[in-house]
């Protein structure tokens, strides 16, 4: 319960601002400029959704049904754009379409790709592996019987597909996709650096542009509603869809194809990490050839070392908390337990900014109180306890990712069937013993699942970031962005090029550990 | 789990030895500190903090973030902000933390010689360090400068399809158009925006370096963009770049009429900084003479300590004949800017 305050403190405190109302610029945003956002921020989500979807589900289609050559090493590396930051992907793309880009030289023509769909085309390719990573696992836990028996029938990989297999992986497909969808809503580096306006680049307006938090914080609680109202569409339709059997699973065989046909696979599969993954990183790895030797410092290293270390700790304590709060709203059956620890999770539709401020606020004025009484019983000058410390900046990095690790860990718990709780408290088990002896073993998967996936998106976090870390500490992110800000997009490469490599080692396991 | 818990504490404990938050004290130790909120984070600013450090011995911690993040940092922390100086990129910000008084007066016979009146406020709140002009940028084998003059030129239907100019986010574009509003008035500064809109080659996009490169390959005839910019692209690492760079030229505009559109970078000491001395003394430093060179020659920015000699680069550029207004005024009309930009459809 406590936990699940703590963690809704600050949501709450952007939610309050739906109640108080914008700033004195809401008609001028209402009249010249909420139309675009909605616009944009409708058109950019449905365009994006639509290719990650499409990418991710051929994907994940091709590498659990059939064989062909290097399966396996596709299979992994197409969750490694995963790795990429979205607005990294956006840089990438700007330069590879550039004036004197490769694409560019390539064809002849320069097309302009910092527009709308531009933008779309990017964070499908970035945020395609969720799709690819939740479908897949269903896929490969598709009742195979039914699949061989539709497949002997039909003599059709591509009816067995469209008829059995895609209908019974909808909810997969939908858990990514929202996933996707409010990665999307949320992006701003990329939405900027293109000038698309959308709902996340109009928050920051009112905020800094027109100096008028309460209009930025309004907008974002509309945003959070928006969120909530796709979270929970999703659930009921995954409810009402639910019809695979938790306990089906021989393992599939995988179809033999043609020679001609492998091949076939094989430069489909080339092709989606042409887009998603070697031209992109092609290009960040050309810039860092060139760059290397201003930025690869004794600084860097540190930097990384920290960021790889922040990032670590702070994914363990929010898989920790995730997993309290499962619990915790399994063993009570209080309705409003329940209805708090669902709010948790919207943490990761709130721009990472917004929640910076709903951290930073309360917890300011709880430090001040603090300090003074400190002050009063010690007699020292009074001195801020908690701000400006590490422990703010993980407090944030929780309540930003408490959904990347919930879902997982949500969906893992229900393959615990309940009887197996029911059958160990009527043999006299605690709850605490249920837990580690048969709960914990089966979710284990999901656990370090979810924690590796939370590193990775903590590794490249910036907005909250930039506002609640200390002095002394600095991420490769931050880094990064310290570049780009300056102009020097070829600098960001060294660092951007890190993040993804660092990343890439929790998606090896990832890989393994979803199979 | 056990382990998982031994893990956490110990890498928890890592942590806190680095992650420290500087402390607010009044011992005779922490008069070797300083803390610095800055929106710069250029390679010259590193190189004179450092050589401020040796100096002086006070050690100088640096928080990055966008001016406004920043402030609001500041004004929440309120009496207990660790935070000693506020560096911003532009004077409209500057006056913002003035209005939030989030600043503190200053009283220093060095910085008054250093910095002319013009570049500081009128109640020494804030110093400009550093001036960048907003010009026009153009490709010599396409246009003249003949065919340039003013800001309020580029409204003229003559122009149509060949402007590059950033998006009216810009903190530089909003100082342009305060500019504009302060020497007009804001119903024909919303024209003017409403005609550069329909002249544009292109919708607002990308940074600085982006307008220019769209000027030298032909898809726009002018780019808006700062000084230091083109500076920059010059000294790039990347070839291209530089080769663009050093084709292009500059026009200040408006030397005949109101004078070009300046800006400048500045600090301020804030209301409760804990090393106030050594904050006066950071800012002295960068006003004196090397330092303000060492921002002509490393980052391309005019210096406005008049003892301090501009870069040679800079000076090939041409003579600037800058826009006298008070620099304060662009901060105060900033809002009004946004809104004028907002109404025009400048994206």
């Amino acid at each position: 319960m406590a936990i699940s305050a703590l963690i809704a403190i600050p949501i709450l405190f952007v939610l309050a601002h739906l109640f108080l109302g914008p700033g004195e610029s809401w008609e001028n945003i209402l009249d010249h400029l909420l139309p675009l956002y909605l616009w944009n921020s409708l058109r950019v989500g449905l365009a994006s959704l639509t290719l990650s979807i499409l990418l991710g589900v051929t994907a994940a289609w091709i590498v659990s049904t059939y064989e062909f050559p290097l399966r396996k090493l596709f299979s992994w590396l197409f969750i490694v754009p995963l790795a990429i930051p979205v607005y990294i992907m956006g840089y990438a793309y700007a330069g590879l379409f550039d004036y004197s880009g490769f694409i560019t030289s390539l064809i002849g023509v320069r097309v302009d790709v910092m527009n709308w769909w531009g933008l779309s085309l990017i964070l499908g390719l970035a945020l395609y592996p969720y799709v690819y990573l939740s479908t897949r696992a269903m896929f490969s836990l598709q009742n195979s019987r039914i699949l061989e028996a539709t497949s002997l029938l039909t003599k059709s990989y591509s009816k067995t597909f469209f008829k059995v297999a895609l209908p019974l992986a909808i909810p997969a497909v939908a858990a990514g996709g929202s996933l996707v969808l409010m990665e999307v809503l949320n992006d701003y580096g990329a939405a900027k650096y293109f000038n698309v306006k959308t709902f996340s680049t109009g928050i920051f307006h009112s905020w800094f542009s027109l100096e008028e938090p309460n209009t930025a914080i309004f907008l974002a609680a509309i945003l959070s509603v928006l969120i909530f109202v796709i979270i929970y569409c999703e659930k009921k339709f995954r409810e009402r869809k639910r019809y695979a059997s938790p306990m089906a699973s021989s393992v599939r065989a995988l179809q033999r194809l043609k020679p001609l046909n492998q091949v076939g696979l094989v430069l489909l599969s080339l092709i989606i990490l042409l887009f998603a993954l070697i031209l992109p990183t092609g290009q960040l790895i050309l810039w860092a050839m060139r760059t290397y030797s201003v930025v690869l410092d004794y600084e860097f290293f540190s930097i990384a070392w920290q960021s790889v270390s922040i990032s670590l700790l702070s994914a363990f304590l929010c898989v920790l908390v995730a997993l309290a709060l499962i619990s915790f709203t399994k063993w009570n059956r209080s309705k409003w337990v329940n209805k708090i620890s669902k709010l948790t999770v919207l943490g990761y539709a709130i721009p990472g900014a917004v929640i910076a401020i709903g951290v930073f606020s309360p917890s300011l004025e709880l430090d001040k109180i603090l300090a003074k009484t400190w002050s009063q019983l010690s007699g020292q000058a009074p001195a801020l306890l908690i701000n400006g410390t590490i422990l703010l900046l993980i407090y944030g990095y929780i309540i930003r990712f408490m959904a990347v690790a919930y879902a997982p860990l949500e969906s893992g718990f229900t393959k615990v069937h309940k009887s197996l709780g029911e059958s160990a408290s009527l043999l006299g088990s605690s709850k605490l013993q249920t837990f580690y002896q048969i709960e914990l073993p089966i979710i284990k998967y999901s656990l370090v699942g979810s924690a590796l996936l939370v590193f990775v998106d903590i590794m490249k976090e910036l907005p909250l970031t930039l506002i609640l870390k200390p002095y002394s500490v600095n991420t490769l992110a931050v880094r990064a962005y310290e570049y780009a800000s300056d102009e020097r997009i070829a600098e960001c490469a060294c660092p951007a090029l890190l993040i993804i490599a660092v990343g890439c080692i929790p998606i090896i396991f990832l890989n393994r550990i979803i199979k | 789990m056990k382990h998982l818990l031994n893990l956490s504490l110990i890498l928890l404990l890592a942590l806190s030895s680095c992650g420290d938050a500087p402390e607010k004290s009044n011992s005779t130790e922490s008069s070797e500190e300083l803390n610095v909120y800055t929106h710069r984070h250029y390679e010259s600013d590193k190189v004179l903090f450092a050589e401020f450090e040796k100096e002086t011995g006070i050690k100088v911690n640096v928080v990055n973030a966008k001016a406004d993040e920043l402030m609001m940092k500041i004004e929440q922390e309120g009496e207990l902000s660790p935070a000693d100086v506020l560096i911003t990129v532009d004077a409209g910000r500057l006056v913002r933390a003035k209005n939030k008084g989030i600043l503190q007066r200053v009283k220093s016979k060095i910085l008054n010689t250093n910095i002319p009146a013009k570049y500081r406020d009128e109640e020494n709140n804030w110093f400009g360090l550093t001036k960048r002009a907003r010009v026009f940028i153009y490709n010599p084998e396409v246009m003249k400068a003949e065919d340039f003059s003013t800001y309020r030129d580029l409204a003229d239907q003559k122009w149509k399809g060949t402007i590059a100019v950033r998006s009216s986010e810009n903190i530089y574009n909003q100082s342009l158009m305060a500019g504009i509003i302060a020497n007009s008035h804001v119903d024909f500064a919303k024209a003017w925006a409403e005609n550069v809109v329909k002249n544009m080659c292109r919708a607002p996009k990308g940074n600085d370096r982006d307008q220019i490169k769209a000027a030298y390959h032909g898809d726009a005839k002018v780019a808006i963009a700062n000084t230091y910019y083109l500076g920059k692209m010059i000294g790039s690492s990347d070839e291209e770049e530089a080769k663009i760079g050093k084709a292009m030229k500059i026009f200040f505009p408006n030397t005949e009429t109101t004078g070009t559109h300046v800006n400048i970078s500045g600090a301020g000491v804030c209301k409760y900084a804990p090393n106030k001395d050594n904050a006066v003394k950071f800012l002295e430093f960068l006003s004196s003479k090397s330092a303000q060179e060492t921002f002509s020659t490393a980052n391309y920015e005019y210096p406005v300590n008049p003892e301090a000699s501009t870069s040679m680069l800079l000076l090939s550029w041409g003579e600037m004949i800058e826009d006298p207004l008070n620099l304060a005024i662009l901060g105060e009309l900033n809002k009004q800017a946004v809104q004028t930009f907002d109404a025009a459809g400048w994206k």
